[in-house]
């Protein structure tokens, strides 16, 4: 008797706890992506991409404006029936303006402090205003803002941006010896597309890579992903494209009293996917090929390490390897002023192992 | 104290007993308080506090060794005489419950903070103590035997731990050794503080089945497993937060398995929340058992169950009625102090009587 006295307490109070946190799918909105942007004042304009749970239509967009991300996303609440929810947030879109302040992780705040926001979500960097990238995306196609993210996850399969997320970011970024890079976005004309990449020195947004030259900088920093197509001239006119199979980068550090010697070798196996003048039956052709193009790659790299190196963006992690194997030397430093000054060289070869099925 | 056979416990039921009792609410904070004081070499001072720990341990066996069938209330009085003797015993019997307390208020800042906001905490309280008081209510062999089923979840937790191996940098150690010896020792210190749970051999020991040697061997089995578990969590946090994102995160096994998903299950840092609170739920009645069996000894009184009772809920009380998180951290602060004395200082003392004993009956 007693017994059962005592379970029946204990049934009660499991039927009870369930109902101060749950969360019906009914009864929110969820946040499928968001664009922060910078106004005039200290404000942000944050734009969401809500589902509509009741109506069977395709996520809508609304956005609303407030002194801080968090208060932007309780005005949006102020516009809706249903509470929005960011547990299931696939994608933060910061406006060029917003991460040229300097202060990214200010505004990306309430992502981190929340126990329930999805920190797995992509970000990217948007050229010019995220308002106007999503309602154009909104208005052509609003089926597709529900699949934002995935335009960057093919991207980053390809090499053409970095994989990176919301958790990996912030590593990074409070890492004093590496400098992140994110995917760049924007619109041409109508398109929604991939800029690049978006070079951060700390939290701060100082430069941009093309497409191309982003994959070039993602085998620098060894981030080859899946798959990785190169397109460069190999003779007057001609162009051969190329997927990199394997790539293997060393670098090499040598601190030398005051001055800093980086070089980084980086080798390439490569398959031949577009040629159309070519002919790989031939040995000594194909050295040639391979020989042309180790030296366009080269040029490419230079033009890339360059650009990183006026942008103070460390995305190879050299400050990393400083601090992990010549800490005496990094302790004597200010790398944020060295960085931009020291000589990187490159070297890079790439061997084609394979041509299709074509010779 | 007799000791039923009944109420006997197996050698491999003690591993688990004692790696249950240990593993539990520390794992989830301890790479963050070790990291804030030997940065990254935290995982050489976790290394080192597992030697001060296995020490510490081998006093427990040591002391328990002479008396093969009374535990430490027991064989207190005949020891430190008969009013010191109270003394103690009631001093363990606070902390055994000071420590329970402490479980009971960390717990629910935890599933407060991590998982169940809006939940009045002492529903959450009183789910854990209501059900730590139904299974300490009951026999030691009923406890261990719990706790050797629940051990499955331990591989579990390792196993969740390897995902974020993937996108994990190594480099992050490096250079080793980087703190120097004070900030390690430091944090080897504040480890051995918060890794506790093994001084409960204290009180079972005389239930344990076979000699003393072989008691010994699982005892050193344990604090080795042990010590490589907690080593190999820092060292995972290490090398997936940078240094100033790790000083940061009070939790950061949550954190980083927050960050992954799987196809199927989405939060990673609420499954393994919920293998966590089974865990905490077998540190939580080890304690409660140990408290209501020194209150049933110290009363001369043949059932522990009406202690339980007491026990569990006065933990519930206190923890209700506790202050702000600060108070917490103070209370926190304290108590792994206070740990040092009744987990090695103590148990050392006895000791060295003992043996200051022997000499004067050898002498004569």
């Amino acid at each position: 008797m007693k017994k059962s006295y005592i379970t029946a307490i204990l049934l009660v109070v499991f039927l009870l706890t369930g109902c101060w946190d749950q969360r019906l799918l009914k009864d929110v909105r969820l946040l499928l992506g968001v664009g922060i942007d910078y106004q005039k004042g200290n404000k942000v304009i944050m734009s969401s991409v809500v589902t509509r749970n009741l109506e069977k239509k395709p996520p809508e967009l609304i956005s609303t404006t407030g002194s801080t991300p968090r208060d932007a996303r309780i005005n949006l609440q102020r516009k809706l029936i249903y509470v929005p929810d960011a547990s299931k947030n696939r994608i933060v879109m910061l406006s060029e303006a917003l991460a040229r302040k300097g202060s990214i992780l200010e505004v990306l705040d309430v992502f981190y402090r929340d126990p329930r926001s999805a920190l797995n979500a992509k970000i990217a960097i948007v050229k010019g205003k995220a308002k106007d990238f999503l309602e154009t995306q909104s208005k052509d196609n609003p089926d597709l803002t529900a699949f934002l993210d995935r335009q960057i996850v093919t991207s980053e399969a390809a090499t053409i941006v970095p994989d990176v997320d919301l958790q990996s970011i912030r590593t990074g970024i409070l890492d004093p010896g590496e400098d992140i890079m994110m995917p760049y976005m924007g619109l041409n004309k109508s398109n929604v597309e991939i800029l690049g990449g978006a070079l951060f020195h700390g939290q701060k947004l100082t430069g941009t890579l093309t497409p191309g030259e982003t994959t070039v900088a993602l085998l620098l920093a060894n981030q080859k992903n899946k798959q990785t197509t190169l397109t460069l001239p190999i003779e007057k006119g001609v162009q051969m494209t190329v997927n990199i199979l394997q790539s293997k980068r060393k670098l090499t550090i040598q601190p030398t009293g005051q001055s800093l010697k980086v070089s980084i070798d980086l080798q390439m196996n490569a398959e031949a996917i577009e040629m159309p003048f070519g002919d790989f039956s031939d040995q000594k052709t194909v050295a040639k090929f391979n020989h042309t193009l180790s030296e366009e790659i080269n040029k490419e790299a230079d033009k890339v390490i360059k650009k990183l190196q006026a942008a103070n963006c460390d995305v190879l992690g050299i400050g990393r390897q400083l601090i992990a194997h010549h800490s005496s030397y990094w302790n004597q430093i200010d790398w944020n002023k060295e960085y931009p000054k020291i000589n990187i060289t490159s070297s890079t070869t790439i061997n084609l192992t394979r041509n299709g099925i074509l010779e | 104290m007799g000791t039923r056979q009944a109420d006997k416990i197996s050698r491999l039921e003690l591993f688990f007993f004692i790696l249950q009792s240990v593993i539990g609410i520390g794992i989830l904070s301890l790479p963050y308080t070790v990291f804030s004081e030997s940065k990254t070499d935290a995982w050489i001072a976790v290394l080192l506090a597992g030697i001060a720990i296995t020490i510490n341990m081998m006093i427990n066996w040591k002391l328990s060794s002479h008396f093969p069938s009374a535990n430490l209330f027991d064989f207190l009085p005949t020891l430190l005489g008969k009013y010191l003797s109270k003394a103690v015993s009631v001093g363990y019997i606070v902390y055994f419950l000071a420590v329970a307390y402490l479980v009971l208020l960390l717990f629910g800042d935890i599933i407060t903070r991590w998982v169940l906001p809006r939940t009045p905490v002492l529903a959450i309280y009183f789910l854990l103590v209501s059900t730590s008081i139904y299974l300490a209510r009951e026999s030691l062999s009923v406890i261990t035997r719990f706790c050797v089923i629940v051990s499955i979840f331990l591989p579990v937790l390792l196993i969740l731990m390897l995902v974020p191996l993937n996108s994990s940098h190594f480099i992050y150690i490096f250079p080793i050794g980087q703190t120097g010896l004070e900030a390690i020792f430091k944090g080897a210190k504040e480890t051995s503080f918060s890794i506790i749970g093994y001084e409960l051999l204290l009180v079972i020991y005389p239930f344990v089945k076979g000699n003393h040697t072989q008691i010994r061997k699982v005892i050193l089995l344990s604090s080795a497993f042990l010590t490589l578990f907690y080593t190999f969590l820092v060292f995972n946090c290490v090398i997936f937060f940078s240094s100033e994102e790790l000083e940061q995160i009070p939790e950061p096994i949550l954190y980083m398995l927050k960050s992954f998903s799987f196809r199927v299950i989405e939060r990673i840092d609420l499954l393994f929340l919920s293998i966590w609170i089974v865990t905490v739920l077998t540190t939580f009645v080890n304690y409660l058992f140990a408290a209501s069996i020194g209150i049933k000894q110290l009363f001369h009184q043949n059932d522990h169950r009406h202690f339980t009772l007491a026990a569990g809920f006065l933990c519930l009380l206190c923890a209700e009625f506790t202050g702000d998180r600060f108070l917490v951290q103070k209370i926190s602060d304290f108590l792994a102090k206070a740990s040092f004395l009744f987990v090695a200082g103590i148990p050392l003392l006895l000791l060295l009587i003992i043996y200051m004993k022997k000499l004067r009956w050898h002498g004569r």
